[in-house]
């Protein structure tokens, strides 16, 4: 391979590594890509071209703009997030029922569930909400291990999925992906960052509502830079 | 200071310049892909090389333009694409003009023509005047 070759190698796995499956025809786009830089090699136009396009990502911006397609409806996320989401709805139901059978008299339940953790004598929660002391479930095992394995599966799993293939298993089931403002795959710090709210306990919820007007973005989206559209091939096969 | 407000003038006129070409090349970029494609296939480099060859300096597309106006096209049923391996190892993706993107064709030329009749008119008789 001449040195050629594979700069223009690297350049096109660097821009397929910023494009989304489904937001576009990725192999499509790289082969022409590729083959455009390779006449511009033959034409001894290759740096040029390459200055032209500035980066890849530049290259893969430019490709999507005015091409994003439509946005998703709240009702498919809403679906999507349910199914991907499953490991934390069992242990916010599981806690219900362990509440039901050890404390029936007063029964707790949030989705998602509070986080909180006691240090020292104070209840300590990553949003302001009064819980009292650290009594709202009746802890065990299921508080200490499997909430915490829950939400890293659905914050931290389904963040780095989502950076690395623009969907999740839920989102594939319906042709949704994320994507950043300009339509590019988005980077693992947005991916886990706009699952946080799951830490806020029901004041997530908080962040579905400017689906109440009308709009496509959580509020987490907003601050991230993220979208989620609906995926080109479902519409195909649609 | 009056070479500085000379040096100032010539600035503003050479980036009023620049901005006139720019946007007239974004406005006309359409107008010369689906021109070129009238007559007939391309694929993306060929066509570059097409729009420098026969345009000049003054129309110039760079990819970063091309090909989301190719694809713009084809998702507006104007322009068809096909993959082509016909004597090559590695398949090329062409593009083809369809009877919309005609239609759409002889709007713009017209557009165009009129636009620049109507400018080189108002120019004349600008400097008629003022003879």
């Amino acid at each position: 391979m001449t040195s050629n070759q594979a700069r223009i190698e690297k350049f096109v796995d660097e821009f397929s590594d910023w494009l989304v499956e489904g937001v576009i025809d990725r192999s499509g786009a790289c082969t022409e890509l590729r083959e455009h830089l390779r006449d511009a090699d033959q034409a001894g136009d290759l740096d040029d071209t390459l200055a032209r396009l500035e980066s890849p990502r530049q290259a893969a911006a430019a490709l999507l703009e005015g091409r994003l397609p439509g946005e998703a409806t709240f009702g498919d996320r809403l679906l999507a997030a349910a199914f991907d989401n499953l490991p934390l709805v069992a242990v916010a139901i599981a806690l219900l029922v362990q509440n039901i059978l050890v404390r029936p008299e007063t029964v707790n339940f949030t989705f998602p569930p509070l986080v909180y953790v006691q240090i020292g004598n104070a209840c300590v929660a990553p949003v302001p909400i009064i819980i009292g002391e650290c009594g709202f479930y009746n802890g065990g095992l299921l508080y200490a291990l499997g909430l915490p394995l829950a939400l890293l599966c659905s914050i931290v799993g389904l963040g780095l999925f989502e950076a690395r293939t623009g969907t999740t298993p839920g989102k594939r089931l319906f042709s949704l992906r994320v994507v950043s403002d300009q339509g590019l795959r988005i980077h693992r710090r947005s991916g886990l960052f706009r699952r946080l709210s799951f830490l806020a306990g029901p004041l997530a919820w908080v962040d579905w509502v400017p689906g109440l007007w009308g709009e496509r973005q959580r509020v987490f989206d907003k601050l991230a830079g993220t979208r989620v559209v609906r995926s080109r091939i479902g519409e195909a096969a649609q | 200071m009056v070479y500085g407000i000379s040096m100032s003038q010539s600035d503003s006129t050479t980036k009023a310049a620049n901005n006139l070409h720019r946007e007239l090349a974004r406005g006309s970029a359409e107008l010369a892909v689906l021109a070129l494609l009238a007559s007939g296939r391309c694929y993306g480099y060929e066509l570059l090389k097409r729009v420098r060859e026969r345009g000049g300096p003054m129309v110039e597309i760079r990819e970063g333009t091309l090909y989301p106006l190719l694809h713009r096209l084809e998702d507006a049923g104007m322009v068809a694409s096909e993959w082509v391996t016909e004597g090559r190892a590695r398949p090329r993706k062409y593009y083809v003009i369809s009877g919309a993107g005609r239609e759409h064709l002889a709007l713009l030329a017209a557009e165009w023509r009129e636009l620049i009749e109507g400018i080189g008119s108002l120019l004349d008789h600008i400097e008629e005047e003022r003879s």
